[in-house]
């Protein structure tokens, strides 16, 4: 059998041919059996993607869920939580309880509401927290009903788009 | 929406870079297998490719803020892992596991072909260990990994030209020991 196909057009198909696209007809039993430099590569390549290590040497699962703790967890200044660091979360936190509730009081007392303490100021504390601080806040702060509803059990059930909208709520 | 495979690792990146947690998961289960199995035939002893793998992740996405673009994620996620993996290379002399590929087609299908397939595997791996230093990564990026030379350039720190000639002196040093 005449093969016409050039070595090159042979190699691109050898090194796309993967899991998702087998090598074709025209190259395995086409070009392949006609051209020694190209079967010596393919099998080369068979035999490099051949060496793997046992099974769940790697857990994929298991990689993604550390690496994702890790970086939850790693924010600059905050490899542990010192004693002081989570004093001033508590200080944060009361704050932010007072501002929410003298907030939500002058909401219902007056068309004006005047905030002594500003929410807004917690807010940077609040994005250097990590999740775990962040749920000891959220169960010292007191349930606020247009919050609460969609909050349901806590911070760590929470999507992107609850956590923004309790973040925009507490902006006022 | 999370998992959907069609979305480019550049978007994941961005989604992530974005606040968007479950993106960088996505890229972790992208490439976390094939990572692994590169650092393996690399040369990483087994019982350390999880840890490897995990920690080459996370110095890549903790350093995205350098990251500009001009890579891929695939060939900067490689190339922190190669410069992790230092160490490990010299520990993991010593390993011989060679699985056929099941999802690459056998040229014939029979028996015979798979063993063969193997026992080329075994001798790959022997060799590879005895190529320079260049030479053997751009081989395994290119043939196992799948990398383009652009790519590859790009996670070994070299040019495309570079990549081509080492992978074709490493073709055929492989040719003359394995054929
Ligand atoms: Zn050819």
């Amino acid at each position: 059998m005449k093969c016409d196909m050039k070595c090159d057009e042979a190699r691109r198909l050898m090194h796309q041919a993967d899991s998702n696209t087998a090598l074709p007809e025209e190259v395995r039993v086409g070009h392949l059996p006609e051209c020694p430099e190209c079967a010596e590569e393919w099998a080369l390549i068979r035999g490099v993607r051949g060496v793997r290590p046992q099974e769940m040497a790697v857990d994929v699962q298991a990689v993604a869920r550390r690496v994702l703790l890790r970086l939850a967890n790693a924010r600059p200044d905050t490899a542990r939580p010192t004693r002081r660091r989570m004093s001033r979360i508590v200080i944060w936190a009361t704050a932010a309880a007072v501002a929410f509730g003298v907030g939500l009081s002058s909401l219902r007392s007056t068309s004006a509401p005047i905030l002594p303490i500003s929410t807004v100021s917690v807010l940077p504390e609040l994005a250097d927290l990590r999740q775990d601080e962040l749920n000891q806040l959220l169960a010292i702060l007191p349930a606020v009903d247009p919050l609460s509803q969609p909050l349901g059990a806590g911070l760590s059930d929470m999507t992107d788009d609850e956590l923004q909208r309790l973040l925009r709520a507490m902006e006022g | 929406m999370a998992g959907d495979a069609s979305l480019t690792d550049e978007a994941l990146v961005a989604a992530y870079r974005n606040g968007a947690q479950w993106a960088a998961g996505m890229l972790v289960e992208r490439y976390a297998a094939k990572l692994g199995r590169f650092l393996y035939t690399r040369g990483a002893p087994e019982a350390d490719l999880e840890d490897l793998t995990q920690e080459a992740f996370f110095k890549a996405f903790r350093s995205l803020e350098g990251w500009r673009g001009e890579a891929t994620f695939r060939s900067w996620l490689y190339r922190i892992a190669l410069n992790l993996g230092r160490d490990a290379w010299r520990k993991g002399r010593k390993r011989t596991q060679v699985t056929l590929e099941h999802e690459i087609p056998s040229t014939d299908g029979n028996p015979e072909s798979l063993f063969e397939a193997q026992e080329t595997g075994r001798r790959i791996l022997r060799e590879l260990g005895t190529l320079p230093r260049l030479q053997r990564d751009v081989f395994i990026l290119r043939a196992q990994q799948g990398m383009n030379y652009a790519e590859i350039a790009q996670a070994l720190n070299t040019t495309e030209g570079a990549a081509r000639v080492h992978y074709h002196h490493a073709l055929r040093r492989l040719k003359e020991a394995v054929a």
